[in-house]
């Protein structure tokens, strides 16, 4: 009998999940590289004894809008973006991770690096170094050569994956990749463009409707779970009236 | 519920954004400033079902897992270095810069700062000091009884004096670059610090390759464009919106929970 009131919770509970992704994705609306997120759900049957089962809503996993973002000019020199599909690798403490934040600066090493101080890696997994400040602002390429004058410097990496889902998110525009999952260089099929960085990929009016939408479902399961319980008290009431003649 | 601290994230994030573009806008005119760009970063993740691990004794493995975002942080405020425009002011002493380099001017401290504000005067001495009255680095001075001062996009100071045909020369102007201006620390006054992130300054002559062209009698307007830092405000104004609407959402769903008897 109190199987509406738990499907309606499980349902709950994962609308309150989902708000929470909802705000989170408005909250990185002008994140740089931001990627959307979606929680995926899906049905768990309970043969409860009678030869109806009951089904719950769990949810099941994130899918990660990879769409690119909108590039956006910013004139700052050390700022690329990624045109295509590839990640940026930087060095962390805690071992490589991938970023399409591309917003960079450099260190006192002249090292480029990002705003933690991370350096960022070029396609053999070496730094680059900016060591001769004389020489001017450095130019990267569309195939992520860095020059200086004539000197080439380095090439900023771009590596792909096989399943982009597979990245973790870490926080701070960082993904992690996970054990086994080999990148591969693919700096001739993405292009890095200097002087401009990669907007947040989530749309403002889906994540209304979205937001909208599933406070109506949480409303409409109230609802459901408040006639369910008065179905119940008026059951009560009326199988415990017993001498009502 | 955490819906409604990440709206606060995105708030306190946006926040920031419009005082940042506000900053901007107030030195709409101000000689010489360089406009400056907020950027976001996600908050850590919480991880509810990890991916990665293992769902049963076969040895499957969950693909994708459950994350949850967590908000939203400033990551950084940097400057854009791109040129201003360049009016004209006919002012003999007033000077921009064409290319990328900046002018030193020596503080009282003793240190060196770095401007691109070229709206010089003389002092008393007939020095050339900046509006604060710092010396412009290397010193020059200009002779008193000096009837026309003029310098050349090469930053070479030449004076005209009664009873001499050939202007003389008083002193040579040279320029500081930096490998990453961006790095720059911003004091006020239309000065700038070197910081380990912009790089130790090379000093050169104007006219040097990448160093950039003195003009003299214009001036360096800020490269703020108005029409962009309003397109970025109506922008941010409306992401704050949403964001507080996420809180009412949020708040309302709440609501439903309290009503439940």
């Amino acid at each position: 009998m109190e199987n509406a009131l738990y499907v309606g919770l499980s349902q709950q509970m994962v609308l309150e999940r989902q708000m929470e992704m909802v705000a989170n994705n408005i909250a990185n609306l002008n994140t740089t590289a931001f990627k959307g997120e979606r929680p995926v759900f899906q049905e768990y049957v309970m043969q409860a004894g009678q030869n109806k089962p009951v089904s719950f809503v769990l949810d099941y996993g994130v899918s990660r809008d990879s769409r690119a973002g909108v590039l956006t000019p910013t004139d700052s020199p050390f700022d690329v973006a990624m045109n295509g599909d590839g990640w940026f690798s930087v060095q962390t403490p805690n071992g490589v991770r991938y970023t399409r934040n591309g917003h960079f600066t450099m260190d006192p090493d002249g090292r480029m690096v990002t705003r933690e101080g991370y350096a960022l890696l070029d396609d053999g997994g070496g730094e680059i170094t900016i060591d001769q400040p004389e020489l001017g602002t450095p130019v990267i390429g569309r195939d992520g050569t860095v020059a200086q004058g004539t000197n080439q410097i380095g090439r900023v990496g771009v590596f792909t994956f096989a399943n982009d889902q597979q990245l973790r998110a870490a926080g701070d525009s960082l993904y992690e990749a996970p054990a086994g999952a080999a990148p591969t260089a693919a700096n001739d099929t993405a292009q890095v463009v200097q002087g401009m960085l990669e907007g947040s990929n989530v749309q403002p009016v889906v994540e209304m409707t979205r937001m909208i939408d599933l406070q109506r479902r949480y409303q409409t399961m109230q609802n459901l779970m408040t006639s369910d319980h008065d179905l119940q008290r008026t059951a009560i009431q009326r199988l415990g009236r017993v001498n009502q003649a | 519920m955490r819906s409604l601290s990440i709206g606060a994230t995105g708030m306190l994030a946006q926040q920031l954004n419009v005082e940042v573009i506000s900053n901007n806008l107030a030195n709409l005119s101000t000689t010489g400033f360089k406009r400056q760009r907020a950027e976001f970063q996600d908050l850590l993740y919480e991880n509810l079902k990890r991916m990665g691990t293992s769902s049963s004794d076969a040895g499957t493995v969950i693909p994708s897992g459950i994350q949850l975002g967590t908000g939203v942080k400033t990551g950084s405020v940097y400057r854009i270095i791109g040129q201003g425009n360049m009016t004209m002011t006919e002012n003999t002493y007033d000077m921009a810069v064409q290319g990328r380099g900046y002018f030193r001017v020596e503080l009282p401290s003793g240190d060196e700062a770095y401007t691109r504000a070229g709206s010089f005067q003389l002092n008393g001495d007939g020095q050339l000091v900046t509006q604060d009255g710092y010396t412009v680095q290397p010193g020059i001075v200009i002779p008193q009884d000096a009837t026309e001062v003029s310098i050349s996009a090469s930053g070479e100071v030449a004076v005209s004096v009664p009873n001499q045909v050939t202007p003389q020369v008083v002193g040579q102007l040279d320029l500081a670059t930096f490998i990453n201006p961006a790095g720059l620390e911003a004091t006020g006054n239309n000065l700038f610090l070197e910081t380990p992130a912009s790089g130790t300054p090379t000093t050169g002559i104007p006219g040097d390759v990448g160093f950039g062209t003195l003009l003299q009698g214009f001036l360096e307007s800020s490269n703020v464009n108005p029409v962009q830092e309003i397109t970025n405000l109506i922008s941010a104004q409306r992401a704050y919106e949403l964001n507080s609407k996420v809180i009412t959402a949020s708040d309302e769903m709440l609501q439903t929970v309290s009503q439940l008897r």
